[in-house]
């Protein structure tokens, strides 16, 4: 059963002139996870910001895909693929090559541009490279256009090359396609993109209801390698069917027909970062604002003669830290001078610090004698005062049920660095030493190793910090795992030479178990207004021990800042105790067998290096923050890092990172070369109440030797920025909550 | 030997976190709360059940009260909870709960609330009025990436003429009034239930696209 190839596409395209339908429908993804109709993609685009997870399978295939949408106009994503049944035809006898995997297992990365959305008459355009630096196992290019008919019927059609234009191809438009140079992988197959057979693509999608979808399609994939080549499966017919239904904003399904013989399932778990589960954060209500009599009602209230009673002074101290401690924040130290007061305060539990900020003055008003108008509030972390909030008291009282408070207070508001020394005031007596715990679940993942996508362990934590004098920590962490897979033996290639500086992660996953995952000593300081310093002592990763050193240039007022780090550090144990020693079994792979004396596979009973970075930060205005590394890495290999990161003001940060350093393709392995996409997701979004806490997650198609850092706690820039001026204006709304 | 302690000493301190983290850290949110936060965004939905007298207040026992009281009900989680008097900015009155929610009213009309999740952060209007006509209301709320969203919505004033309204063993002869406000896509219905003297015996009010109506009844004899 197949539709003449062209007359498809032909009515498809008529009945897009012929439409003036607007969009009403929700755009759905397909089961390669991006924006489309069943296996082919359409011209849509998601809601900004949107972050999505597809699983799905049909037949032998099953793909696991994370796709984001950049920008309105841009989308990513990253896709771990499985076809069963790859060398059935092959092995025995032939199992070498690709053909020695039962399950073929592959990592790809696509990107999608929408070249103008739908008008009244014009269809939306959109083009798209899909796996275009992988293996090109499933590389192809398409554009595309949708056009709603009516207002929940749409029609996409288009152009695939590459795989997408496999099925009955209407010839070379742009030339032939060159045969493809895999390597390692993890280059950019420029040369590949849009060359080669073209074929077209159609299909239709109709939201019956809020909840149901149909959709049909004629795809032009032929599947050559996995049907015709390894029958992996039987493609019948070029024409798939499905229904779909939405479950709630969060959850999608889907069921297929595919390709004349296969059923197919798909599930979307869709994360919107603009919105908050339950709608706000939930917290108690912040105080009151108390307004002043006026000096005439009660003149009493506007004496002085406190400001030179120092018990007095102590008294109105401890009430307002008392005040305070519902609402997460820590009274560190309190200064009265003529009509201003200094408060050193540090947040414990907002995710907003403008939150932490506008509660204090909230209390203040409260505690404070009418005399004093000014209060200056300085956010303090890790005993650094970062910046200092200079407001005034009658702001305060005016502003407080303004319907533009916000935007009021935040243009009479100054926001300046606060001086490296500050005057003490009153402290209390009671903040340090400051001992905390915590015990809570804990997981360790290892994902994409070629044998088996996911293995995880869950287990316990024990976390503690000791607080010893302000900018003096003591903290560490213990974990025990309860359940684990990660016991099983990945396939270990060969290292080229390099040292096992990460890539025997497999053996500090089995042999740390309990594990003493860091334990170190840290000092920080804020060296001059705007130049902060940290220096680290001890077992400051699971795998690395010894001294790191960091400054860091931030100005207030500024988008950039710059650091510097500078670290000796020597490899743990896998086993990750006290000791430094390395076993000789870490430096097995399954082509060597390693020995000391000889230094086969480059075994070394012990490892230490120099490693360091110079970083410069840059916030764009638009959401987007940047990061550059330039440096030497833990193998003693130099390069840089470049990260990008898509910034929400509510904390959720969305980022991918490539590393390229002088070690090459060849000896860095699959992959080519170190990168990899970060997910930071604060907890106050998921939980709707005020946590500092995020939980962050770092994805690696391919985790090897080549452009790795260390990974050591308290990094100055997060640590800093969100009380510089960007951090607490960016969610300045919530000063008033 | 050690290790089969240690494995039982791990397993017996995982039970007794399992269900939520130990500490005595202020921010102790761990894992397991963020799962249990997620399980239940996508299995429960909220259901709403008209406001009643779930707290069991008779008049015997306000008689008992001799500050100020409201009773405030969350139309749409049937929440409800007494309002005491805690602060006055000029025109504006703060009421609290005992666990910490804040509504502010200016001449009976609520313009913020505090403690409710998507609270709203302020509101400007005129009192209401019981002729007929149009009147303009500003809502300030804060979105899911806390940016202050600050709309005006035109509200149609309907006097819905008298109505007997009950509360707590008392019957009060009141004028109704309903305004219907619109903004964009947005439109909602708060009513009013004064007393001949004018005062605010009742009302329900819009608060937020996620809390609803709150309803608010005077216990004031």
């Amino acid at each position: 059963m197949t539709i003449p190839r062209l007359t498809g596409v032909a009515v498809a395209l008529v009945l897009m002139g012929a439409a003036s339908a607007s969009a009403e429908t929700r755009p759905t993804l397909n089961l390669y996870g991006g924006t489309g109709l069943i296996d082919m993609p359409s011209a849509e685009m998601q809601p900004d910001g949107i972050l999505s997870g597809t699983t799905s399978h049909f037949g032998p295939i099953s793909r696991t895909t994370l796709s984001f949408q950049i920008t309105p106009r841009l989308s990513g994503s990253f896709r771990f693929l499985g076809i069963r049944d790859w060398n059935q035809r092959f092995c025995p006898p032939n199992c070498s090559g690709v053909n020695r995997f039962d399950t073929y297992y592959d990592r790809s990365f696509d990107l999608r541009y929408q070249v103008f959305d739908e008008g009244r008459y014009r269809p939306a355009l959109a083009i798209g490279l899909q796996d275009f630096v992988g293996t090109g196992v499933i590389a192809g290019e398409y554009i595309v256009a949708t056009k709603h008919v009516t207002p929940d019927l749409k029609v996409s059609a288009g152009l695939g090359w590459g795989r997408l234009g496999s099925y009955k191809p209407i010839g070379s438009p742009l030339g032939d396609r060159p045969p493809l140079d895999v390597g390692k992988g993890g280059n950019f197959n420029f040369d590949q993109w849009f060359r080669g057979p073209a074929a077209p693509f159609a299909g239709i999608e109709w939201q019956v209801n809020d909840q149901w979808t149909a959709k049909a399609e004629y795809s032009s994939d032929a599947y050559r390698e996995e049907s015709a080549l390894r029958g992996t499966f039987d493609r019948r017919s070029p024409l798939n069917f499905g229904i779909e239904y939405q479950r709630n904003d969060s959850l999608r399904f889907g069921a297929y027909y595919m390709y004349g013989s296969e059923v197919g399932i798909a599930a979307h778990f869709i994360l919107n970062p603009k919105k908050r589960a339950g709608g706000g954060i939930v917290t108690s209500a912040p105080d009151a604002v108390a307004r002043r009599p006026s000096r005439g009602a009660d003149p009493e209230a506007w004496s002085t003669t406190w400001l030179g009673d120092s018990e007095t002074q102590e008294g109105l101290r401890a009430r307002l830290a008392q005040r305070l401690e519902k609402d997460g924040v820590q009274v560190e130290s309190v200064r009265f001078e003529g009509s201003t007061a200094h408060v050193r305060i540090r947040n414990l539990t907002n995710d907003a610090e403008a939150q932490a900020v506008g509660r204090t003055a909230r209390a203040m008003t409260r505690v404070v004698p009418a005399a004093v108008e000014q209060f200056v509030i300085v956010p303090v972390v890790n005993g650094m005062p970062v910046s200092q909030v200079v407001l005034s008291r009658s702001d305060l009282e005016a502003l407080e049920f303004d319907t533009q408070a916000a935007e009021k207070l935040l243009s009479r508001a100054q926001i300046l660095s606060a001086p490296a020394f500050l005057n003490d005031g009153l402290r209390d007596p009671q903040a340090y030493p400051k001992f905390t715990w915590a015990l809570g679940p804990t997981a360790r993942l290892r994902v994409f190793d070629q044998n088996s996508p996911f293995k995880i362990a869950v287990g316990a934590e024990l976390r503690g910090r000791y607080e010893i004098t302000p900018g003096l920590v003591l903290s560490g962490a213990v974990t025990k795992h309860v359940l684990s897979n990660l016991d099983d033996r990945p396939p270990l290639p060969d290292r080229n030479g390099l040292h096992p500086v990460r890539s025997a992660n497999y053996f500090y996953d089995r042999d740390g178990d309990p594990a003493l995952d860091n334990l170190s000593l840290t000092y920080y300081t804020k060296l001059a207004p705007e130049v902060y310093g940290r220096v680290s002592l001890g077992y400051l990763e699971r795998m690395y021990g010894g001294l790191s050193t960091e400054v860091l240039w931030m100005p207030t007022e500024r988008r950039w800042a710059i650091g510097a780090e500078l670290n000796y550090v020597a490899q743990r144990s896998p086993n990750q105790r006290l000791g430094f020693k390395l076993p000789l079994e870490m430096f097995e792979t399954d082509g060597c067998s390693p020995n000391f004396a000889t230094a086969a596979c480059g075994a070394r009973d012990s490892y230490r290096v120099v490693t360091g970075h110079v970083s410069g930060y840059y916030k764009f205005d638009n959401d987007f923050q940047v990061q550059v590394d330039v440096g030497r890495y833990l193998a003693g290999d130099v390069g840089a890092t470049l990260s990008l990161k898509r910034e929400f003001d509510n904390g959720w940060r969305v980022g991918a990172f490539v590393t390229k350093t002088n070690v090459s393709a060849e000896e860095f392995g699959s992959g080519s070369f170190d990168k990899g996409i970060t997910i930071e997701i604060p907890f106050a979004s998921l939980l709707g109440k005020p946590s500092t806490r995020t939980q962050s997650t770092l994805l690696r198609p391919f985790g090897r030797d080549g452009g790795q850092r260390l990974s050591v706690e308290g990094r100055l820039y997060d640590e800093v920025r969100g009380y510089q001026k960007d951090g607490l204006t960016e969610q300045w709304g919530r000063f008033w909550k | 030997m050690g290790t089969v302690l240690e494995m039982r000493y791990a397993a017996a301190i995982a039970l007794i976190c399992a269900l939520s983290a130990c500490g005595n850290q202020t921010d102790s949110l761990g894992g397991t709360d963020v799962a249990k936060a997620l399980f239940s965004a996508t299995t429960a939905r909220a259901t709403g059940t008209a406001p009643g007298n779930s707290l069991g207040l008779t008049r015997q026992a306000l008689e008992q009260v001799l500050t100020p009281v409201q009773l405030a009900t969350i139309d749409q989680r049937g929440q409800q909870a007494l309002l005491g008097e805690l602060e006055v900015n000029q025109d504006v009155v703060t009421w609290s709960t005992l666990d910490d929610v804040t509504v502010s009213f200016r001449n009976g009309v609520i313009v913020a609330t505090r403690g409710l999740g998507n609270d709203l952060m302020a509101a400007a209007g005129p009192a209401v009025q019981g002729r007929s006509g149009t009147v303009n209301r500003v809502y300030t709320h804060l979105n899911g990436e806390d940016q202050p969203v600050r709309r005006t919505f035109a509200c149609t004033v309907l006097p819905r003429g008298t109505e007997t309204i009950e509360i707590i063993e008392i019957a009060y002869v009141t004028s109704r009034v309903s305004e219907r406000c619109t903004s964009g896509d947005l439109t909602f219905q708060n009513d009013f239930w004064l007393s001949s003297d004018q005062k605010m015996r009742k009302s329900r009010q819009w608060i937020s696209e996620d809390v609803g109506f709150l309803t608010i009844e005077d216990l004031r004899r």
